[in-house]
């Protein structure tokens, strides 16, 4: 690795860490087919995953060392925030796939599931009660994550973007247990009907989205007390900050479209 | 004996380091470019091999050849996503781009180089998968498109559908990597003369190529998702016992597949720019501004008509008239880019290097397979031509003939930058020829035998169709000994050691002209902003190489 004075992108030198999580990334799809086909091979699944979680961790480490020595000029930045949008793009993409096949049945049900949405026979839950309390934690996390960057950015170190932080993690972690729960009680399965199909592909992706989110909102936190964030300068913050909202903005759209309007209540 | 360089002479590659931290650690644009053009090659090969089993088995009536026509299906299927994602897109996209595109815009190397490195090493894994899924089982049959319900569990029910499936979601994830490294690269490196429309049209292609990846590849992603799980965890999404829709995988399908083939042929358009502009020795291609929203333009409308893809499923008329009218519509960009590149050999004194053979090769055959795409957009004239082989000479036109002449015109105009030794003019000349010939004379004839109507993807014909199977599996054989030819050539040109003296280029071809006469370029070329001019219609830039400011 060089710097120079004249250029505003620094390249870093060799790295391992993308060759062994495309390797890992080959180890847990093969692990993944196997125990599709009852032939589970745990040595192998578990070896990738550990190399998976190494790698990534410890490429995310040099990340954050090169910006600490002071190689993310500013241009460097400027472009780390183009890929974090282009990321949210494509899972916005990504959603966008499975809102299509929820508009796809609900707004043309076949024959075979009486040509009513939601299928006759499904006891769909009530968007007032266990939704709407979800709902109310990811709205009300997104403005608590939203009074820790403010406090960030008008310099307080201390005290507001811990409490808006932390506020923001037991919410996301609530709503996965929440969603645990809601899962438990629910009358239908993955299997009862495309409706059940819909509903689980569309809320476990998301879930799966919060869980990942609420995981980088707790990296952000401890690299916040480890004080690595300032005022000016916290772009991995900002970065969880737009995930997390892509994740609430999802989870509303998602409440008003399953559970509100075509929710058949 | 070869004179010993000292190590500030050999541009960083004198550095002492072991095999594989310069090759699978990587995160050098070069290097990447390198073992994507590897990867590419090997998969570009096998893919014809498995088209020349096709042709052979085709090229009499009966099952002669291949005696299953299960594993007739596999070798189809196979051939298509082996030229789709391990072929056409690792070179044209990813091995073209990663050489050229921090050349172009004056960047030290791409703007995330560890992200490009996981994007091509995603790429082997996802090639392992695809030949994983070949060989377990009975290999996949569903053709490239996996519709279901053959792709779902009865109809499929070996692990090889499933192996194909995370082959695909690597190859996407690898894809997507790559299209966001291409993009913010493209948005943030270039100096500031050369930003937005004063973009370089090889830049442009690849960042709309880029936007369309992002915006298509997660689709795809959902779509696979949802057969995986119809197949193993009891979902009902494609299946009407429980209320599904197969023909929603179409739509996802070709939501990610129509831009997908303009995926495949933007880059080749790039291509073009370059080597007709270079060839005509002009400064700029002609109608700049005109071929920078040309292109935006094919971009954004690929993305609007997918289900020209499904006029025969039951589609309503109205649904039909839009996708036959949005389709057309795509014809007046492309005509714009193609009258353009001719405007821009007019009146030059175009040197007939072998690159520019391949250029006008593709100028014609692109638009002949262009042609025949508006006659199929009209979704009356597709009910009756649907999935015949007029379909699948219309596509081999247009990629065959198209993006694998792009990668060929690519390979002959910058391989001499990217290895430093010229190819044989005559001789490569000659494998045009040869080339031109042998796809010619294999694709044409589809059409005969489309409009006759000979159905795709069946291994066996009635003896009426036997006649022109015959002269295009004959085709096949010679641009399979055509391809021969050329790793011949290849071999000739690295055995021969003929250095390049003068790129021909005008100043302004950054990617000559930024590595000051060395060719290969040193690791990272431009070590600071290089320094640019452009003229005051902001049709030429012009690079200047100046001493460095800290030399």
């Amino acid at each position: 690795m060089n710097r120079n004075p004249y250029s505003r992108y620094y390249v870093p030198g060799p790295s391992p860490w993308p060759f062994f999580v495309a390797i890992s990334a080959n180890g847990m799809a093969v692990g993944l087919i196997l125990w599709l086909h009852r032939t589970p091979s745990f040595l192998l699944m578990g070896m990738s995953l550990v190399c998976m979680l190494l790698s990534t961790f410890s490429w995310w480490r040099d990340l954050i060392r090169e910006g600490d020595i002071g190689f993310h000029t500013r241009f460097v930045i400027k472009s780390f925030r183009d890929c974090v949008a282009l990321f949210i793009l494509s899972e916005v993409m990504f959603f966008f796939t499975f809102f299509w096949t929820f508009f796809h049945n609900a707004l043309s049900p076949s024959c075979e599931l009486g040509m009513r949405w939601p299928p006759p026979g499904i006891r769909t839950p009530n968007p007032s009660s266990t939704s709407l309390f979800e709902t109310g934690l990811l709205i009300s996390s997104g403005l608590f994550v939203t009074q820790a960057h403010k406090s960030m950015r008008l310099k307080d170190y201390d005290v507001g973007p811990f409490i808006g932080l932390v506020v923001t993690i037991v919410c996301g972690t609530v709503f996965f247990l929440v969603q645990l729960r809601e899962y438990y009680w629910n009358s239908y399965t993955i299997a009862d009907s495309v409706y059940g199909s819909v509903f689980y592909l569309l809320t476990g992706f998301h879930g799966m989205h919060v869980v990942v989110g609420t995981i980088w909102l707790m990296v952000s936190l401890v690299r916040l007390w480890r004080g690595e964030f300032s005022s000016q300068r916290h772009f991995g913050f900002e970065a969880c900050i737009w995930y997390w909202h892509f994740v609430d903005v999802v989870w509303v759209a998602l409440w008003c479209l399953v559970y509100v309007w075509f929710g058949g209540w | 004996m070869m004179k010993m360089l000292k190590k500030e002479e050999m541009g960083g590659y004198g550095e002492v380091e072991s095999w594989w931290r310069r090759w699978l650690w990587s995160t050098n644009h070069k290097d990447i470019g390198t073992l994507y053009l590897y990867s590419g090659v090997w998969g570009g090969l096998f893919g014809a091999s498995l088209s020349l089993m096709i042709r052979m088995q085709l090229g009499h009536p009966g099952a002669v050849f291949l005696k299953s026509d299960w594993f007739y299906n596999v070798v189809v299927t196979t051939h298509a996503l082996m030229m789709i994602f391990f072929a056409v897109m690792p070179i044209l996209i990813e091995a073209f781009g990663n050489w050229l595109i921090p050349l172009l815009v004056g960047g030290k190397d791409m703007i995330y180089p560890r992200m490009n490195n996981l994007s091509y090493w995603l790429s082997p894994n996802a090639l392992y998968l695809l030949m994983l899924s070949f060989s377990t089982d009975k290999g996949v049959g569903a053709g490239w498109t996996i519709y279901p319900p053959l792709s779902v569990y009865p109809y499929h029910s070996g692990p090889s559908m499933d192996v194909l499936i995370v082959s695909l979601h690597l190859a996407g994830l690898s894809s997507l990597v790559g299209a966001i490294n291409f993009a913010s690269t493209n948005k943030n490196m270039p100096v500031l003369e050369m930003k937005g429309e004063r973009a370089e049209l090889y830049v442009l292609s690849i960042s709309v190529t880029a936007v369309l990846l992002i915006i298509s590849i997660p689709v795809l992603g959902g779509g696979i998702t949802m057969i995986l799980f119809d197949r193993n965890f009891n979902t009902t999404f494609f299946d009407p016992a429980g209320g599904g829709d197969p023909v929603l995988f179409q739509h996802l399908f070709w939501f990610f597949g129509h831009p997908e083939v303009y995926i495949l042929i933007l880059p080749a358009f790039g291509v073009m720019s370059k080597v007709i502009m270079h060839c005509s020795g002009k400064e700029a291609v002609f109608g700049l501004i005109g071929m920078v929203y040309a292109m935006i333009g094919i971009g954004g409308l690929g993305c609007m008509v997918w289900a020209h893809h499904m006029f025969t499923v039951g589609l309503n008329v109205d649904t039909r008239g839009y996708f036959s009218t949005a389709t057309m519509v795509i014809a007046v960009p492309t005509g714009v880019k193609v009258f353009s590149w001719l405007a821009t050999m007019a009146g030059s004194k175009f040197k007939m290097k072998p690159a520019a053979y391949w250029s006008t090769g593709f100028l014609f055959l692109f638009t002949v397979g262009g042609l025949t795409g508006v006659l199929l957009s009209s979704a009356s004239m597709d009910v009756s031509l649907h999935d015949t082989y007029y379909v699948v000479a219309h596509f081999h036109y247009v990629l065959s003939m198209g993006a694998v002449f792009g990668v060929f015109c690519g390979l002959n105009h910058w391989l001499p930058n990217f290895v430093g030794v010229c190819f044989n003019k005559k001789w490569s000349k000659a494998h045009f020829m040869a080339m031109f010939f042998g796809v010619n004379t294999t694709f044409f004839p589809q059409h005969f035998l489309g409009l006759s109507g000979m159905p795709r993807r069946y291994m066996d014909y009635a003896d009426i169709y036997a006649h022109w199977h015959w002269v295009s599996s004959y085709g096949s054989a010679v641009s399979f000994g055509s391809l021969m030819y050329f790793k011949f050539l290849l071999w000739e040109a690295l055995v021969s050691q003929r250095g390049v003296v003068f790129s021909g280029g005008l100043c302004g071809e950054m990617d000559w002209a930024g590595t000051r006469d060395l060719y290969p370029g040193s690791k990272h070329v431009y070590s600071q902003l290089p320094f640019v001019w452009t003229n005051p219609y902001n049709t030429c830039i012009t690079y200047i190489y100046k001493k460095s400011r800290n030399q």
